[in-house]
């Protein structure tokens, strides 16, 4: 099988000031379809920028990023934008959900973007917030709902789309350790019930344990791989 | 407008901030409205004169009056259908301000036969005939004073005295008019009868302030005015006959340059506005990077959020105008009576929202630019 | 520590912060700044107008007008004349007359020189008791006086200016009289340049009147004036008023300055009640941007009395550059600069009292502005906002 996401001779570097900082080198990463794979390092090691890369939120200096036979690394700004709508779901580790609108509205901010009516666009938004479990919560607001509730909020509105791709930084960050299970679990629930492909990164192992397979980075170069215990 | 929440919420997230930016751009239409519709209520009145009716004065002031004995004179001239004197008897009621009435004593009788396309009821000059200290009152007036026909009205003139050494004319309001508030003459002024006061004053009598002259053809009006002038040239008493048209054009110059001073306080004013709505838009633009990089990330193009920040001022702006506008627009009516001219409302609010737009655009555009080229990653990032 | 020195300490930190927030503090200053120039400038006229008759008064002149009449429908004949020269109060001249100047006053029409039309010009009828009374600050810059009986005129400075053949040596018709014009006049910048002027007897001739319109009379004194006045009005054959030459300027001009004054305090007002809404946004950001910063403050001791004045203090603080600014602005574009009204043309005056105004409401919008927010960071939850991110 063709991997969903495949990262080829990758190099990305910042200018900061004059000079120029080179924060991946050389990176080789596959993919598979409907893999939860965990992107783990210390801070500075390039772990966001590589999720950065393969979400479309930024392009390679160097090297080619293929996403579902797509070269994205290849696609303009107004492109890359129209790309992202179709096929990628982020899940932030801060929420980043607007706070003057409901979670509902929220939720449906994806598919302002493309051609569904208002009530198909209602029907989909009402799967997400079935499927994440706050149906009866869509009408709050972000200040109205715990950090948990918040994050999957974010998850209804990564999925409302039905993405290719399932790209999450630090998810459980902010969370405490019982509704970091919580999520993390329906990370898992959306990988092998939907077979949604999951790419997070994350900075604890215990996280990290619920993906199929954790890859380290260091220094911007992949150190290790191997097979999680789930 | 299926982003239209998005936009509204995005104006309204900051209410306190939001509603005190709506308060100065309402602030701003409601001051441009008064003054604007002022300015077109005093442009307007050139159109609406009437073609046929010449206007006679003394050619060395307005002040002077001309003596009645030239009035069969002007009635005989070739051309002339009818002539009526009018005496100007303009003066306060119930305030202590010079004037706030402007009337007329006429002539009843001569009057009715220049009064063809009777502006006033021709029942209530008959009603005038016969009350020597009648008054006709048009309906904006009488409104404004709460007078009735029967009740008495004591009017203080600011030219005439009277035999009992007052400035003050007790008069019996006869009949009420609908008033044109677009006719010079007629649209806001009280009529008196031309005995009473030429009989009363203790000056002037025996003459009248204007004679109004009724033409049988319009487009012999400037031949006829000529005609007029040229009987009493050598005389003491130099006359100059101008069309209704004419004196309205001339009385517009006259104050043309207020036109010139509201524009620039208007001006002044939406500078200050520029400034005022730019920094709320750039602040608001600022605080909102992370937001607006969410709106990016989920798929927006750089030129959506480009769109999303003006259509956020173009809603603040056009919706504060459509306040201010209207509530200038209520008050309309008033300027209307305390002036006597019409104010010529759809150009004024549609120039408003003109101004509207460009005030957006031009207040919007730096912040929008700002909000088009954020990074993505860098404000994730917090940077 | 002293409550000044508190609020010191706290209007140092707040003033320290204003460079990073230029922006939002630039609104008010330009807010402030277009209220006033633009309401100094409305006033400005008002100023002009009142000055440029005030500037030649003098208090011991006085004018007979006949009762309830303006100077140019008085009707007094010669016999009137000598009645009122006979008043006690009236001061004598050299050769014994008493100084008493019946005036003659007609408005003719005359043709402007941009040929936008014509404008409707005083044309006083004088004489030699009135040259010497007005001698202080009237006169000749060019030709001669006119000579009595001739049709002979002289004409002020703005008047040449604004009208056709008023050059000296030139002919004008008025009333299809020709008139020569022999001269020329200043008067110290006042109203009457506006006007055109001839030996009284003729212009009556002339313009066929019999009486002449007003009386001026020069006073010996300016306490006299009580006694003139009550002789005059208590003659049972004269029905006149009597006034002192201010008061008959101030009565003349009362309508228009009132009006200028009312829509300059208009305008202003319902501009500065913008500018006002706009102080709040600056000082309401403001606050919040230093949230953190009062609240330490405030954990640390400071009380909220300082924190109140040092945010009004820096609301005022923006208000007061924005007045003088407006103020130069309006004294740069238009003190001294001519303005013409009605056909009458006198000069803006930006005077150091309407500068005061300026300041005054400038006081006003700056502590309207500062105010509701001043509370607002006293009353801040200091735990709450030493969290605040």
């Amino acid at each position: 099988m063709d991997p969903v996401v495949s990262v080829k001779g990758v190099v990305k570097s910042y200018k900061r000031g004059r000079q120029s900082v080179e924060v991946l080198h050389n990176l080789d990463l596959d993919i598979q379809p409907g893999e939860f794979i965990a992107l783990m390092g210390p801070s500075g090691s390039g772990k966001t920028t590589l999720l950065n890369l393969i979400g479309g939120l930024d392009r390679p200096t160097d090297g080619d990023i293929v996403v579902a036979g797509e070269h994205i690394d290849d696609l303009s700004s107004s492109q890359l934008a129209k790309w992202r709508s179709r096929h990628v779901g982020f899940i932030f580790q801060f929420y980043n959900l607007m706070p003057t609108l409901s979670a509902e509205a929220n939720v449906e901010l994806p598919l302002l973007l493309t051609r569904l009516s208002s009530a198909q666009r209602k029907q989909n938004v009402a799967a997400a917030l079935e499927l994440v479990g706050l149906t009866d919560r869509k009408k709050h607001k972000p200040s109205e709902l715990s950090g948990g509730q918040q994050q999957r909020v974010a998850i209804a509105r990564a999925i409302v789309s039905d993405p290719t791709l399932l790209v999450c930084d630090e998810p459980t960050g902010d969370l405490d350790r019982e509704t970091a299970e919580d999520v993390l679990r329906l990370l898992q629930q959306l990988n092998r019930e939907h077979g949604k492909t999951v790419i997070m990164v994350t900075h604890d192992p215990k996280a990290a344990e619920f993906a199929q397979r954790i890859v380290h980075l260091d220094k911007g170069a992949l150190v290790s791989a191997e097979e999680a215990a789930a | 407008m299926k982003y239209l929440h998005l936009v509204w919420a995005g104006v309204w997230r900051r209410p306190g901030r939001a509603t005190l930016t709506l308060l100065s751009i309402v602030n701003a239409f409601l001051l441009y409205g008064l003054l604007q519709g002022f300015v077109s209520g005093i442009g307007s009145t050139v159109a609406d004169t009437h073609a046929d009716v010449l206007v006679t004065a003394s050619r060395i002031s307005q002040l002077e009056p001309l003596p009645m004995s030239q009035l069969p004179q002007i009635r005989m001239t070739p051309g002339v259908r009818s002539a009526t004197p009018i005496v100007i008897f303009h003066g306060a009621f119930r305030t202590s301000q010079p004037v706030n009435m402007r009337g007329f004593a006429i002539d009843p009788d001569s009057f009715a036969a220049t009064n063809t396309d009777e502006v006033i009821p021709p029942q209530q000059i008959e009603a005038l005939k016969h009350t020597r200290t009648g008054v006709i009152l048009p309906a904006l007036v009488a409104g404004q004073f709460s007078l009735k026909v029967g009740d008495r009205m004591p009017l203080k003139s600011l030219l005439w005295t009277n035999h009992d050494g007052t400035n003050t004319w007790p008069l019996d309001v006869v009949g009420i008019y609908k008033s044109n508030p677009r006719d010079i003459f007629f649209g806001g002024s009280a009529l008196a009868n031309f005995d009473y006061v030429d009989q009363g004053r203790t000056q002037s009598n025996g003459t009248s302030s204007i004679f109004l002259v009724r033409v049988n053809d319009p487009a012999q009006a400037s031949q006829v005015a000529s005609r007029i002038d040229a009987l009493f040239a050598n005389s003491p008493d130099e006359t100059k006959t101008e069309s209704e048209r004419q004196l309205a054009a001339d009385s517009v110059k006259q104050i043309g340059d207020i036109g010139f001073v509201v524009s620039a306080i208007v001006g002044a004013v939406f500078f200050a506005l520029l400034f005022s709505v730019g920094a709320v838009m750039m602040q608001s633009v600022r605080e909102r990077t992370p937001e607006l990089a969410v709106l990016k990330t989920l798929g927006f193009t750089d030129t959506g959020i480009l769109a999303l920040v003006l259509a956020e001022v173009l809603m603040l702006c056009l919706v504060s105008a459509a306040i201010g506008l209207g509530l200038a627009s209520l008050l309309f009516p008033l300027v209307k009576v305390s002036i006597g001219f019409d104010v010529k409302a759809g150009p004024v609010i549609l120039v408003g929202f003109g101004l509207a737009v460009v005030l957006a655009l031009v207040s919007g555009l730096p912040p929008a630019l700002r909000g088009m080229r954020l990074s993505i990653v860098d404000a994730l990032a917090g940077r | 520590m002293s409550f000044f020195r508190e609020i010191w300490a706290v209007s140092a930190m707040n003033l320290a912060a204003l460079p990073s927030r230029a922006g939002a503090s630039l609104v008010t200053v330009i807010g402030v700044a277009t209220v006033i120039a633009v309401m100094l400038s409305l006033l400005g006229i008002g100023e002009g107008v009142m000055n440029s008759v005030l500037r030649n008064d003098q208090p011991d002149r006085a004018v007979v007008l006949s009762s309830g009449a303006s100077e140019y429908m008085g009707s007094f004949s010669r016999g009137d004349v000598a009645q009122i020269a006979q008043a006690p109060g009236i001061k004598q001249s050299p050769d014994g007359k008493p100084m008493v100047q019946p005036l003659a006053a007609v408005v003719v029409e005359l043709e402007k020189k941009d040929g936008s039309g014509t404008n409707n010009v005083l044309f006083r009828g004088t004489g030699a008791i009135g040259e010497a009374m007005n001698d202080k600050s009237l006169h000749l810059i060019a030709g001669r006086m006119f000579t009595p009986g001739l049709h002979e005129l002289i004409v002020g400075k703005a008047a040449q200016r604004t009208y056709k053949n008023f050059d000296v040596g030139d002919t004008v018709k008025l009333r299809n009289t020709p008139w020569k014009v022999v001269g020329a006049y200043e008067d110290n910048g006042g109203i009457d340049e506006n006007a055109i002027a001839a030996d009284a007897d003729t212009v009556l001739a002339a313009f066929n009147r019999t009486a002449y319109q007003s009386v001026g009379v020069q006073l010996d004194n300016p306490a006299s004036f009580r006694k003139f006045k009550d002789t005059v009005t208590s003659n049972p054959q004269l029905q006149v008023q009597v006034k002192r030459l201010s008061q008959y300027y101030r009565d003349q001009l009362q309508g228009l300055t009132s009006l200028l004054s009312f829509v300059g305090y208009f305008v202003g007002g319902v501009m500065a009640v913008g500018v006002v809404f706009g102080a709040l946004n600056t000082m309401y950001s403001a606050v919040d941007a230093r949230k953190r910063e009062i609240a330490t403050l405030r954990a640390i001791g400071f009380g909220g009395t300082a924190v109140i004045v040092s945010v009004i203090l820096e609301s005022l603080i923006l208000a007061v550059p924005g007045a003088l600014l407006g103020a130069a602005f309006a004294w740069l574009l238009f003190n001294n600069h001519d303005i013409a009204m009605g056909g009458v043309s006198f000069a803006m005056n930006v005077t150091p009292g309407l500068v005061v105004v300026g300041l005054v409401w400038s006081l006003v919008i700056g502590l309207i502005g500062g105010l509701a927010p001043a509370i607002r960071a006293a009353r801040l939850p200091v735990a709450q906002a030493l969290r605040a991110t």
